[in-house]
């Protein structure tokens, strides 16, 4: 008896948990990048490019773009499905690109889909875009299968230089957005002659986009607002640029935070780095030589950390270095203190200290 | 009737049957709720919560020490008289056939959420509920053996979370205690995530080896407790309390962010696994359930087993949608934790007046 029901269980459960309603992947089109664009003008505002594959049979591929208008981001759905002969899969996306003007228009509602839909993908990366997105899709990619690709990898290793954050994907915009005493800062990718290239950084206030922070500037803000980055950093003499120092430098930060009368933020920076040229003294060095190398760069950065800050806080006005949420967590999350007036007012002091953990070869 | 009386399980065995009766829905959601009062500290809330299954274990302790190894239902007899025991049980009954049901209806919610949104609920609500009444019917002992068995593989389960350790941030944590008085007003919605405890009254005589009793109630307690703090804590560290409590299941969106190789996506991983304790809780409840019904009416258990079903596939229906079934849960369990509360409380007093 006890078999016989087993048995039966089984059979049942084999016979009522199949996959009913799916399709073979030749019909079916894997979305791989999605854009949001608008325009201000018209009466369907959003306008959501989508890159795709599709699957030919005999193992070919190829990639489509297909642009959904409609008045909402779901709506365009239906625009798109009327043109589309594939069923349509959601999840596999790697990249989200928004073009400047949907950002500065604001993406509330596009923060509220990503947290509301599960079925998206929470590690897809994200920038902001010169232009229409759809422009970025339709370019031809040298070095991949789709753009969606070629710019996922482009945000994907941007840490490795100019200090940009680890993490540049929708989990980290949900966090920025949500937690308090933080915004939104993502990277600007312009179109350089037919390819994509990241020359700025992009600071929200809420959901809108406020400014727009180019590389040279963008550089410091992301020495202090990102976690063990990479960058390569000089010290030129005479601005000649055969006689300079140079380091592959790790950033290490710390920051402690507190109240007298105004806002003191005590920033320790701390740059691990590896000398990687030193054409001013040109022999091998001793550690004499390493430590005067190292005053070089502290002076070198500390001086122009301090023009950048300056600058944010009188020209920017907002906190783009990402150390409001320090105060969050010593004053309480619902603190007055956290407001941009408060920020303006505040006394920062970043004690930069360079470490030269690797000389080169050329030693003594 | 006398299959029932026949099984017994080992102390070990007890402390996991009640780990496996409260461990359940409620670890996905539980830091959701917890932290929309207590916001960044809902995690010492959850500690202060543990207040509950204690007080349940210690209860009970003190039955067995008064009254020795009387069954539950003699005992509420000796202490109350005829019919307040029948009272008594029977809103025992009902309070567990709520509790089955919510699991099982929660259980399709998630999966029709989360995977299997081609299924349709009357196959799953069906078919669960049919492997769990197969499972239920053979007693205690097999309960007890799963219990154990499933606890030891499904624990793996809460070493993914360490995954992210290194990614989230302190400063979500911090200040620990802004304000005393939320953390004090969401202990209440804590109690519910430990709804289920309750079991204990139930399997205490069942228990072979009686030396240690007392700890074996400290340690299942202490094991829950651990599991749902792990939890809300690894929630708020990572997504910020602020996120936490806009995403109902906090935990998968942990799972999902989580980058493995292979593995595209590893809520499926985590769902799998955790559906084992989900079969597990569902038997815990669905054994109670039939054994205070044959009580109630004499029908022989393997039987009552059986006839218990349509209550459940009813209720279970009744709460199909998340948010109905959070309507429905938010109204019924908070009467059905602090009637308890206050009934082991008095019982308690009763045994020491009454007892040896």
């Amino acid at each position: 008896m006890k078999k016989k029901l087993l048995i039966i269980f089984n059979i049942l459960i084999l016979l009522f948990s199949s996959c009913y309603g799916m399709e073979p992947i030749e019909n079916i089109s894997i979305m791989i990048g999605i854009g949001y664009d608008i325009d201000k003008e018209k009466s369907k505002k959003i306008s959501d490019p989508i890159e795709m594959f599709v699957f030919k049979g005999d193992g070919e591929i190829e990639r489509h773009i297909s642009s959904g208008v409609a008045e909402t981001i779901y709506n365009t759905v239906n625009d798109r499905q009327t043109i589309m002969s594939k069923k349509f899969v959601v999840g596999t996306e790697k990249l989200y690109l928004i073009s400047e003007e949907r950002a500065k228009y604001g993406i509330e509602d596009l923060l509220e889909v990503l947290i509301r839909d599960e079925n998206r993908n929470e590690l897809a990366y994200v920038a902001i875009t010169e232009g229409r997105t759809e422009h970025f899709f339709k370019m031809t990619p040298i070095d991949n299968t789709s753009m969606s690709e070629a710019i996922a990898g482009i945000l994907k290793f941007c840490y490795l230089a100019n200090f940009f954050p680890r993490e540049v994907n929708i989990k980290e915009l949900l966090f920025m957005y949500n937690q308090s005493g933080r915004r939104i800062i993502l990277p600007y990718i312009i179109d350089d002659n037919g390819k994509p290239k990241v020359t700025a950084i992009c600071v929200f206030e809420g959901s809108k986009l406020k400014h727009k922070i180019p590389l040279e500037e963008a550089f410091y803000i992301n020495m202090l607002r990102s976690r063990k980055s990479e960058g390569y950093i000089s010290v030129l003499e005479d601005n000649n640029p055969k006689k300079c120092y140079t380091i592959k430098a790790k950033n290490f930060v710390n920051v402690s935070v507190e109240y007298k009368d105004t806002l003191i933020y005590n920033i320790d920076l701390t740059l691990k780095g590896v000398l990687k040229a030193d054409s001013i003294n040109n022999k091998p060095l001793t550690d004499k030589d390493a430590k005067k190398i190292e005053k070089a760069f502290e002076e070198n950065i500390s001086k122009e950390i301090e023009k950048t800050i300056e600058k944010v806080q009188n020209n920017y006005k907002i906190d783009c270095f990402d150390i409001t949420k320090y105060a969050a967590a010593k004053f309480g999350k619902h603190s007055p203190l956290l407001s941009d007036e408060e920020f303006q007012k505040a006394k920062i002091n970043v004690k930069v200290k360079v470490i030269l953990v690797d000389l080169g070869r050329s030693i003594k | 009737m006398s299959k029932v009386i026949e099984n017994k399980i080992t102390q070990r065995q007890y402390i996991f049957i009640l780990v496996s009766a409260v461990v359940g829905i409620g670890i996905l959601s539980a830091p959701n709720s917890i932290c929309q009062i207590a916001e960044q500290s809902g995690w010492i809330s959850m500690i202060i919560g543990g207040i509950y299954p204690l007080i349940i274990c210690y209860c009970s302790y003190l039955n067995y020490k008064h009254f020795n190894n009387t069954h539950f239902y003699q005992l509420n007899e000796r202490l109350y008289g005829k019919f307040i025991a029948k009272i008594i049980f029977l809103f025992f009954l009902i309070t567990m056939i709520i509790y089955e049901a919510s699991v099982l209806a929660g259980f399709y919610n998630i999966l029709s959420k989360e995977i299997a949104f081609f299924l349709s609920p009357y196959a799953v609500l069906i078919l669960v509920s049919l492997v769990i009444i197969y499972t239920a019917s053979f007693g205690l002992q097999s309960i007890g053996r799963l219990s154990e068995i499933v606890f030891y593989f499904s624990s793996i389960l809460f070493l993914f979370p360490l995954a992210i350790i290194g990614k989230g941030s302190f400063l979500n944590i911090k200040p620990i205690i802004s304000s005393v008085e939320n953390i004090l007003n969401s202990v209440p919605s804590s109690f519910y995530s430990y709804a289920g405890i309750e079991i204990s009254f139930f399997i205490m005589p069942y228990v072979v080896n009686k030396k240690n009793f007392k700890k074996a109630g400290f340690v299942s307690t202490a094991i829950i407790v651990f599991i749902y703090t792990f939890l809300t804590f690894i929630c708020i560290y990572y997504l910020g309390y602020e996120l936490t409590t806009k995403i109902y299941y906090p935990v998968f969106f942990i799972m999902e962010t989580i980058e493995v190789s292979i593995i595209s996506d590893f809520k499926v991983v985590f769902i799998f696994l955790w559906s084992g304790m989900i079969l597990k809780i569902m038997a815990c409840d669905h054994y109670v359930v039939s054994y205070t019904f044959s009580r109630l009416t004499r029908i022989p258990y393997k039987k009552s087993c059986i006839i218990t079903w349509p209550f459940i596939l009813m209720f279970a229906i009744f709460m199909i949608p998340e948010h109905g079934r959070n309507v429905f849960l938010g109204k019924s369990v908070p009467i059905i934790v602090f009637t308890i509360l206050t009934y082991s409380i008095i019982t308690a007093i009763m045994v020491k007046i009454k007892g040896r």
